[in-house]
């Protein structure tokens, strides 16, 4: 199959436009045709030759990025191989069965963990998502001709800088409502100008999240999750109960969402699964978010300004992105900074 | 303060004799008398549990509740004698259990050791002795048990030491501490690996979970059974903290954890206050009477199954910000490596 090809499959299985998966092959490579023939590079010609095969090793909470790390591999030609958790990831599945023949032959998957790592002594680049301490022992593993690119956990949030409109509140549930928060990209914390009223904005994205979930309850998890958004709603309400600078909205009789308001700016992790703080936007964010500043992924921001992305950018992450987007990344986006393709090929060299 | 002695004269009575009161009363007594001492439950339990008519309905505190600046005590502040601290970073806010007399607790810890039939026998601690550490509960509760500690001021476990003492040991003994202390001295290269004399026991407590160690229970009994020649029903895990003043026992792998009459759980599914079935999973809340001082009723965040009046514990959830006693004495060893 050639490049063009491959996109359209893709386009039909993904939310990708066969438009994007071509443009971003034109951006990473500089010519749409460079993985199927050689093109002009200066004073010689190039071909990008894809590494294969490419190990993905994918965790259970972000499946838009397991399906993203497939695309790339597929897009650029490069047998795949995929280390699935053992409860698989629905969303990732489902792509996988949907695939055409010509790219289900190009993928391989396993939960084994012996398999795997046979895979990590094979592989030619290794693509891996999961906790420092995992892609530490993955490290581990990989030889110094291998190509790695660990996506470890990072954690997001929202800044509000004006509500014209009226539509934050409805923006960031969505953000907080895709996926049930999973991921990296949706927002723990969001940060409201003081302006605007957080508290208010608060009780307003309460009532958008009981909507959402009325429609449609997030799907079950697992106790652990459960027990951990339980502790932190009971920690809030008992804080609620005797702080006024404290303000809990959540759904009744279940866990489906929760939302806290406090007074206070520095920032307080979330334990996802729709549980979202909103925050008073203090003149020193960098500050605020500096406990987690290294580890900051994404910032939805609203309004969506390039200007104000320049200025945010400085308390950590490397995206801002406008609210209502995060757990939506563009295909051009570069996950945790790193170029999509490029470095999954090398290039050929005539002339 | 009159109403205070007289419950705690009616808890330590209970404590005693299970047929010298009713548990669900003296529940709903105390929790009523720390709703008029205690602004802090009494605004939560107006929120959550107006009216308790049983034990059961009483809202149990989250543990967070002991970090508030403003103090969880039910009687007045000029009157505490002692405080536990939980374990934590300079990072973290760490919290506070605050006694007007702790004789309720030292009570608590010798006649559950009696009641649930725990070896009567010297206890050797590998921990530092409550002179030296005066915050922590866990050293405070094996002071009661007369044991030998043999950890300094320094912190540092001193293998070649402790190596040295163990084996000069003939009598049988429980050898106590954390896991993490436990996991330091089998990986110690300089560490022990001796036959304790026969009839010693091992007493693990405070969990591994939130800290760097991976490793299932099982696995972490067999390191201690092949390290010290024992069987692994020899070895009991201590499971409480520092928000409570009793103990609950489990011996050997397998087996529940038991408590004495006056400390009883629910499991509940988290998010509601409906309790699990039997064999299910939820989250553990405790009842401990000798909590006459603070709360009754607490709710760990701890994941649990139910197994009849008991539970078996699945694991501090590490989902939650890391805390227990393991942490303290890890942070010890960690800065003098």
């Amino acid at each position: 199959m050639k490049t063009r090809e491959r996109a359209k499959a893709l386009s039909s299985v993904t939310e990708f436009s066969f438009e994007d998966l071509i443009g971003l092959v034109n951006k990473e490579f500089g010519n749409p045709n460079s993985l199927d023939e050689f093109v002009e590079y200066g004073d010689i010609f190039v071909k990008a030759k894809p590494v294969s095969p490419i190990l993905h090793i994918l965790a259970g909470n972000t499946p838009e990025a397991a399906i993203q790390s497939l695309t790339r591999g597929l897009l650029i030609g490069a047998y795949n191989q995929v280390k699935l958790p053992k409860q698989g990831i629905k969303d990732f599945d489902n792509f996988i069965k949907n695939l055409p023949s010509e790219l289900i032959s190009l993928v391989e998957t396993t939960s084994n963990r012996k398999v795997a790592d046979d895979w990590i002594n094979s592989a030619s680049a290794v693509i891996a998502f999961g906790s420092d301490e995992t892609l530490m022992q993955i490290a581990e593993k990989i030889h110094p001709l291998q190509i790695f690119i660990p996506h470890n956990h990072k954690i997001s949030l929202a800044v509000i800088d004006s509500d014209e409109n009226l539509d934050a509140a409805q923006l960031a549930a969505i953000d907080i409502y895709s996926h049930d928060q999973r991921g990296c990209l949706s927002p723990h914390d969001i940060y409201v100008c003081p302006k605007i009223k957080p508290r208010s904005f608060a009780s307003r994205l309460a009532n958008e999240l009981n909507l959402l979930n009325k429609k449609k309850p997030p799907e079950k998890r697992t106790t652990e999750e459960s027990a951990a958004i339980d502790h932190l709603r009971r920690s809030y309400e008992f804080r609620a109960c005797n702080d006024t600078s404290v303000q809990i909205w959540k759904s009744e009789n279940n866990l489906d969402w929760t939302v806290v308001y406090e007074d206070e700016i520095q920032f307080a992790q979330s334990p996802l699964g729709q549980f979202v703080f909103v925050k008073p936007l203090p003149k020193d964010l960098t500050k605020a978010v500096s406990i987690i500043g290294e580890s900051i992924s994404t910032i939805a921001l609203h309004p969506f300004k390039l200007e104000r992305a320049e200025s945010l950018i400085l308390a950590g992450g490397n995206r801002v992105c406008p609210l209502g987007t995060s757990q939506k990344p563009s295909t051009y986006w570069h996950h945790d900074g790193y170029q999509s393709l490029a470095p999954l090929v090398r290039w050929v060299n005539a002339g | 303060m009159k109403r205070f002695k007289e419950l705690s004269i009616r808890i330590k009575s209970f404590i005693d004799d299970e047929s010298n009161g009713d548990f669900n009363d003296l529940i709903l007594e105390t929790h009523s008398f720390q709703k008029s001492n205690c602004q802090l439950i009494n605004n939560y339990a107006n929120q959550y549990c107006q009216y308790p008519k049983k034990w059961q309905e009483v809202a149990p505190i989250p543990t967070e509740a002991f970090k508030n600046i403003e103090k969880i005590i039910s009687f007045p502040e000029e009157h505490i004698s002692k405080t536990f601290l939980t374990s934590g970073t300079t990072k973290t806010t760490r919290g506070k259990h605050h006694f007007m007399d702790t004789s309720i607790y030292e009570k608590s810890i010798l006649t559950s050791w009696q009641n649930l039939k725990l070896p009567d026998l010297p206890v050797i601690s590998l921990s530092q002795s409550p002179t030296i550490n005066s915050e922590s509960s866990l050293i405070h509760m094996l002071g009661v048990l007369e044991a030998k500690f043999l950890i300094g001021s320094s912190g540092e476990i001193d293998s070649m030491k402790i190596n040295s003492f163990l084996q000069n040991s003939r009598r049988p003994f429980i050898l106590a501490g954390t896991a993490l202390a436990f996991l330091h001295l089998i990986k110690d290269p300089l560490g022990i690996k001796l036959k304790l004399p026969q009839g010693s026991w091992v007493m693990e407590t405070g969990g591994y979970k939130g800290t760097n160690t991976k490793i299932t229970k099982k696995d972490f009994y067999s390191m201690i059974s092949n390290n010290f020649h024992l069987p692994m029903e020899r070895i009991i895990n201590e499971y409480s903290m520092t928000e409570l003043s009793s103990q609950f026992y489990s011996k050997g792998v397998d087996s529940t954890h038991k408590s004495p009459h006056w400390l009883k759980t629910r499991i509940v599914k988290p998010g509601t206050k409906i309790e699990v079935e039997d064999g299910e999973k939820g989250v553990l809340s405790i009842y401990d009477l000798a909590n006459l001082g603070s709360s009754i009723s607490i709710m760990t965040g701890d994941i649990a199954i139910k197994r009849k009046s008991n539970f078996e514990l699945v694991g501090r959830n590490e989902n939650l910000e890391p805390r227990g006693c393991s942490r303290a004495t890890e942070e010890i060893l960690s800065s003098h490596n």
